[in-house]
């Protein structure tokens, strides 16, 4: 707990209240609480511009944020440890994390935005921190301009929506591709996340360069005596036709159909009533080029759906890896300096890409390039 | 292309102090670096360097620790790539 409240009065109020406090988990922590302050106090946070350091044995992975208030302290080094796929950390993984946050690093976690999990400490403990994850199963990387971490839904380990096992193909593609993430040597980082469906929970197609979306390519699977329970129990039959987007759902009198050149394969029906499901011919969208970052020609922007579907079966991703890695290869030969994917493919054109690849193209990559993944 | 003898000690006592022994593999990618400033004016970046050295990317970091052009640069005192 920080001192008092009158060393740290600002922090002190954001600890009252019933709403879990970030401030309490930073004073239960070695965090320099004064930097904070600071920053609450000036309306300026007490940190500078960071950066990739350079460690001998650890070539990404460890980063560092600058210091503005030297004297409260230098600097704030951190390392970066590649996650489980689907965020799946068991209590025995927190505790060997929680021990080595305690005995290395400042005693506190962040798990951020991107996916990954960060330890603050100081550069010279980064090199046994590394060795004591590396013993227990995990491992550093994703930072630089590297393959970032590849992050997945939950997956079919929880979620009746999965179309795909999204967290077994991120770990596929995290196995397959692991020295890419290790070992920066891209001219730009690489975002990548794998949806189990087109809800896409994790909002890959928007936030990632790379997003494998799992896609249906039949007709949604219609069970008219649980439809029928499910009027009975007070379904709304007549808003779940008018929720289709594409008004793809019509209403015999006796029964639900779908009229198959209308459906877009998207899950507005499938989530709103138990009685409808997706269909079994199942597969992978792939979308490549959405950012969240301001930089760059597009600035922010949506993926382009590159191939509408890649069969998956049997749990073979092979193709799904082929295809990945000679798209990083093209990107990398052919972008230029800190060029994101979504800039490189609005450059060049979706179609340029797609012939290299030699991969078919689709009319409607021309027609509806950002469109969703259905 | 390798440097001449006198900057080759000037090399090897720069890696040194850096922290790198260098060996026959060190060499070979100094060689590259040398031949393609001839032709560039600056050192290749780490992608041309895999492909111009036939070397994988891990081996290269293994080389030359932490940043391999940054390091090549360093020791060799050429000019780092534009791209970097």
């Amino acid at each position: 707990m920080p001192g008092d409240s009158k060393e740290f009065p600002l922090c002190h109020e954001l600890m009252k209240g019933r709403s879990p406090s970030h401030v309490r988990e930073l004073s239960n922590s070695r965090y320099p609480l004064a930097m904070y302050e600071h920053g609450l106090a000036t309306g300026e946070t007490a940190y500078g511009h960071g950066g990739y350091i350079s460690i001998p044995e650890l070539p990404s992975g460890v980063a560092v944020r600058n210091s503005c208030r030297p004297e409260i302290i230098e600097e704030s080094a951190y390392l970066r440890i590649l996650p489980p796929a689907g965020g799946w950390l068991s209590a025995v993984t927190l505790e060997k994390l929680a021990s080595c946050a305690e005995t290395y690093g400042k005693g506190l976690i962040h798990l951020t935005s991107g996916g990954t999990i960060e330890i603050y400490t100081t550069r010279e403990q980064m090199v046994p921190m590394v060795r004591e994850l590396n013993a227990a199963g995990l491992d550093i990387g994703s930072t630089g301009n590297d393959l970032r971490c590849l992050t997945a839904c939950c997956g079919p380990a929880r979620c009746d929506m999965a179309l795909i096992d999204a967290p077994a193909l991120a770990t596929y593609l995290g196995q397959r591709f692991i020295d890419e993430q290790q070992y920066p040597g891209y001219p730009q980082k690489v975002k990548s996340g794998v949806a189990g469906c087109p809800n896409d929970c994790i909002r890959a197609m928007m936030q990632k360069d790379h997003s494998f979306i799992g896609v249906y390519r039949d007709l949604p699977q219609i069970n008219n005596e649980v439809l029928a329970a499910w009027q009975e129990a007070g379904g709304d039959l007549a808003g779940l036709i008018a929720a289709c987007p594409a008004g793809a759902l019509t209403w015999t009198g006796t029964t639900l159909a779908i009229v198959p050149n209308k459906c877009w394969h998207c899950m507005a029906c499938i989530n709103l009533c138990p009685a409808i499901r997706p269909g079994r011919e199942r597969g992978v969208a792939w979308v490549a080029g959405g950012k969240y970052g301001h930089r760059g020609p597009q600035g922010p922007m949506v993926g382009y759906v590159l191939v509408p579907f890649i069969p998956v079966k049997d749990d073979d991703y092979t193709a799904i890896g082929d295809l990945f890695g000679a798209f990083l290869e093209l990107w990398a030969d052919n972008a230029r300096k800190k060029e994101r994917v979504g800039d490189f493919i609005a450059r060049v054109g979706p179609l340029w890409v797609l012939k290299e690849l030699g991969l078919k193209v689709e009319p409607q990559i021309l027609l509806s390039p950002k469109r969703n993944g259905f | 292309m390798l440097p001449p003898d006198d900057k080759k000690r000037e090399i090897t006592a720069r890696a040194r102090q850096r922290g790198i022994i260098l060996n026959e593999d060190h060499w070979k990618l100094i060689a590259i670096s040398y031949e393609y400033y001839d032709q560039h004016r600056t050192i290749c970046t780490l992608r041309n360097l895999i492909k111009l050295s036939g070397l994988e990317k891990k081996q290269i970091y293994k080389l030359f620790p932490g940043n391999p052009i940054g390091e090549i640069s360093q020791i060799t005192g050429l000019p780092m790539p534009k791209e970097c």
